[in-house]
């Protein structure tokens, strides 16, 4: 079991901000996500792809720039995902 | 040696244009530029098969030991680097799209997600030889004010920060095409939907 | 002219005199407004020398093509100067409704020049300029000064210092409409050197706007994108920029305790989902801005702001949540919320507030200074700001920034600032790129200069490797010339998460009737890259001023996602350089400058 823990508008559609969930690669994980949390499908995934913007790391690394969907998890792994965020400070 | 992350992105993005049949098999061509540095395909190599050494490195101004073997695009692309915002082109061709160019002089995309992303694509032609330096100073001039651009007969040349954005304005055009021209075989006037719509052709 | 109002005021305070000019086309054209215009006047305006805090120096507002054509977020201007903190050229831009109200009354640009024999304000209608006596408002707190001063949201807008600024701290802010500021490298000191409380603002011309029908398109296209983007349309208004903390903290790149960590373990409790859940009463919005990034917030602690009847203030920003927060070792997000409603009274930057005490809490442990400040107290965060403000005890001390205190008490190097001016919040170790931004940006370190957080950890447009060394100057190139261009613009950098460039230009044309393709924009903003480069040059800034804290060249991160990493700042800074068409001591090449436009200087 890894855990997952979810940021921003995402928190509002889980029962938990941090959840343990089942799977052995990251899209399986994903998937399983959203079968115990049915309002987070909509603004995770887009078709078979995960939606622009929505960003998932494992242990602090973008989990695109690895081995993407595919990539496994372990028990300790923590994932992270983030909703689509806007960058920067704005006051200066 | 060219970067591992670099090779990546080229060996994906060259993959999927020939996999959508953007290319043909030894046609079309990729680079980015790094710095005052640009990496580009090797003459005559797939872009649907890139291994690491196909990939040459060379100088944005000057030419060094890499450009013998660089595609005889090379002059295209430093140009292009010099006179546009670009870090990364795409150079494809574009079936529909080619089609559509030999009777136009511009391409106004009819549908929603072209409308939007393009707007307009410019059609140029090639008055002198492909790979002139006139030719280059055209296309680069047009890159300056338009994302992506064909040429007549030949293909199109996108710009964008990442390949893959290049790549999204390339096979953006190519589906809008094919849209269109599905349009011709339905043959059915069109019920405008998009508010504003002569804005597009004054793009 | 269209766009341009084509008209300067130029105010010299010392001799009572007001003069009006108008503005010269070719460089207008060149520069378009905001930073790249007030950049231009004060390469001319104030040469090498000049000590930023006597009357020689002056102070330049200027608006660009686009303000108050009611393009979107077309709200904006900003303030240049000679800056009292780091010595190089300084600007500072803020949004709200002054920069629009500035411009309607007929003019691109103000001058502001020598010192008033007594505390003045000027006020500026249609009809023209006075100056007026301030006796009433000086000492002040700046909303107080807004209030009486008739702040009336669309009619009547004030600009103003707070205690800080008349204090001539060198990390005082200037405020607009009571709650924004332009904030880095001491504008509000410059301005308390002139004697000058306040510029109150009132008009009624609109400018013109050549081309009106591709204009309402680009309008039409604009909305539309803002609506369809999920950064835009979503996160900004749901969250503003606090939801980035989150993020940053665990990616390891969080700068926690003066920058001795990377992750601050009670990010938790300081993050924007915090912030919304426990403090937030509304978001607000910028005039002319259908994305509404701003927070008001409000704790026990804090009433009778400026914000009505909900009583909140506005903030805190991603930015200061930081600075008070990770960066002193502070939990408490009520503390930070208060502390940054104390900055905002006292007209003082929170980045460099924050970043000064979390110097001083280091330098208190490390025995080198005798106070009480210590990671985690939270407790004195609103004193030691009243003190700092004030110019009282240790606040005297603070006052004028990390890099001051640093060196006073021997330690130089427990500064995290770059040419003087102190360093956001991200850790140069965890994103490479970020810290070759820091280190070559023109007014000292800043995360306005081309953010790469875009491109290292959101994605936007697409993720790079944030480790990556290599090629990351191109990156970084092309994003500071597009900041340097829409900073002259000007409008929101946070529309060009859903709008590019290549709409800027167009509507720019379509505006002022000069053509602009994408090219030539970019192309602006690299003439002003390089315009400040040489100003400071010129003031004797060389390429040994580009680097970064040595704690992040030599100090590994010790734990989390960026255990390991120190910033490669050399090999970067060299293509840097090179791809700038720099020779190797960073001084611009002749061919360069040629083609740039700048030869003649
Ligand atoms: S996005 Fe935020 S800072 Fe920018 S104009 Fe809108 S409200 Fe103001």
């Amino acid at each position: 079991m890894a855990t997952v823990r979810l940021f921003g508008g995402l928190r509002r559609r889980a029962r938990d901000p941090k959840i343990s969930v089942d799977g052995v690669t990251a899209r399986d994980v994903l998937a399983s996500l959203c079968r115990d949390n049915p309002g987070l499908h909509a603004v995770i995934w887009d078709g078979a792809r995960v939606r622009d913007h929505v960003r998932g790391l494992i242990g602090g690394q973008a989990i695109e720039l690895g081995r993407g969907l595919a990539t496994r998890v372990t028990a300790d792994d923590e994932i992270a995902i983030f909703p689509p965020i806007g960058s920067g400070g704005n006051t200066t | 040696m060219i970067d591992e992350r670099v090779y990546e992105m080229f060996r994906d993005i060259g993959r999927d244009l020939f996999e959508a049949d953007m290319v043909s098999s030894h046609g079309g061509n990729l680079s980015v530029r790094f710095g005052d540095r640009v990496i580009i395909k090797r003459r005559g190599a797939m872009l649907g098969r890139l291994a690491p050494h196909d990939l040459i490195e060379t100088g944005l101004e000057k030419n060094d030991s890499g450009v013998a073997l660089a595609s005889s695009e090379l002059l295209i692309h430093r140009t292009i680097y010099k006179t546009t915002p670009a870090l990364a082109i795409v150079h494809c061709h574009p079936r529909t799209a080619i089609a559509f160019s030999l009777s136009r002089d511009e391409i106004i995309p009819i549908d929603n997600e072209a409308s939007y992303l393009l707007k307009k694509v410019p059609v140029i032609w090639e008055e002198f030889a492909s790979g002139s330096p006139e030719m280059a100073n055209n296309l680069a001039k047009t890159l300056a004010e338009y994302k992506i651009v064909m040429l007549r007969g030949h293909g199109s040349f996108a710009i964008g920060q990442t390949l893959d954005e290049a790549f999204h304005w390339s096979s953006t055009l190519e589906e809008s095409c094919e849209i269109a021209l599905k349009t011709k075989l339905i043959n059915e006037p069109f019920i405008e939907y998009r508010g504003m719509s002569e804005g597009y052709k004054k793009w | 002219m269209h766009g341009w109002a084509g008209k300067v005021l130029d105010i010299d305070l010392s001799k009572g005199a007001i003069k009006n000019y108008p503005l010269d086309e070719e460089t207008a054209r060149l520069f378009l407004g905001g930073r790249g215009l007030g950049a231009r006047l004060l390469w001319d305006a104030v040469g090498p020398g000049v000590a930023p805090l006597s009357p020689e120096n002056v102070l330049i507002f200027a608006t660009g093509p686009l303000t108050a054509t009611g393009y979107q977020t077309s709200n904006r201007f900003s303030v240049s100067t000679k800056s009292p903190l780091t010595g190089t050229v300084l600007d500072a831009n803020s949004g709200g409704y002054w920069g629009m109200q500035f411009k309607k009354t007929g003019y691109d640009a103000l001058i502001v020049r020598g010192r008033a024999p007594a505390p003045v304000y000027i006020e500026i209608k249609d009809a023209g300029a006075k100056i007026l006596a301030a006796r009433h408002v000086w000492g002040q707190r700046v909303r107080a000064t807004t209030q009486t001063l008739g702040q009336n949201n669309n009619k009547r807008n004030v600009l103003c210092i707070g205690p800080a600024g008349e204090n001539q701290s060198r990390i005082a802010a200037i405020m607009n409409d009571g709650e924004r500021s332009l904030a880095r490298g001491g504008p509000g000191a410059v301005m308390g050197s002139k004697n000058l409380k306040a510029i109150v603002v009132e008009g009624t011309a609109r400018p013109q706007v050549l081309d009106q029908e591709q204009f309402k398109f680009m309008l039409y296209e604009a909305r539309k994108l803002l609506r369809q983007s999920p950064l835009t349309s979503q996160a900004l208004p749901e969250f503003g920029t606090a939801v980035v903390l989150n993020i940053v903290n665990h990616i390891g790149a969080l700068p926690t305790r003066n920058f001795q960590q990377s992750q601050f373990e009670r990010a938790e409790a300081i993050s924007g989902e915090t912030l919304a859940e426990k403090y937030l009463v509304k978001n607000a919005a910028c005039w002319a801005c259908p994305i509404g990034c701003t927070r008001v917030s409000k704790t026990d602690k804090i009433e009778g702001a400026l914000s009505g009847a909900e009583g909140g203030v506005e903030g805190p920003e991603f930015e200061t949540t930081w600075a008070f927060g990770a960066q002193c070792g502070v939990d408490d997000l009520a503390a930070i919320i208060e502390a940054n409603a104390i900055c905002n009274d006292l007209g003082l930057d929170t980045i460099s507030a924050g970043s000064t005490l979390g110097c001083a809490m280091e330098l208190t442990e490390k025995g080198l200074l005798d106070s009480d400040l210590r990671f985690g107290r939270a407790d004195l965060l609103a004193p030691t700001l009243e003190a700092l403000g004030a110019r009282r005890g240790l606040g005297a001390e603070l006052a004028d920034g990390s890099l001051r205190l640093a060196k006073k008490y021997g330690a130089p190097e427990l500064s995290m600032s770059v040419k003087g001016l102190e360093m956001p919040a991200y850790d140069p170790r965890g994103l490479q790129g970020q810290g070759l931004l820091y280190a070559t940006s023109n007014r000292g370190a800043c995360h306005m200069r081309g953010n790469m957080l875009g491109l290292e950890v959101l994605g936007l447009p697409k993720l790079i490797d944030r480790f990556q060394v290599y090629g990351k100057s191109s990156y970084v190139i092309l994003h500071q010339n597009a900041s340097a261009a829409i900073d002259s613009l000007v409008v929101c950098k946070f529309t060009n998460l859903g709008v590019a460039e290549e709409y800027f230009a167009r509507t720019l044309s379509a505006v002022t009737g000069v053509k602009y393709a994408t090219g030539d924009l970019i192309r602006v903003g690299e003439r002003v890259w390089n315009l400040e480069r040489l100003y400071n040059l010129r003031e004797g800034f060389t390429n040994a001023d580009d680097t970064l804290p040595p704690r992040l060249l030599k100090e590994p991160v010790s734990d989390g996602p960026s255990k390991g990493w120190v910033n490669q700042l050399e090999p970067m800074l060299k293509e840097y350089y090179r791809a700038r068409g720099w020779d190797e001591r960073g001084v611009p090449r002749r061919a360069k400058l040629e083609e740039l436009e700048l030869g003649a200087l």
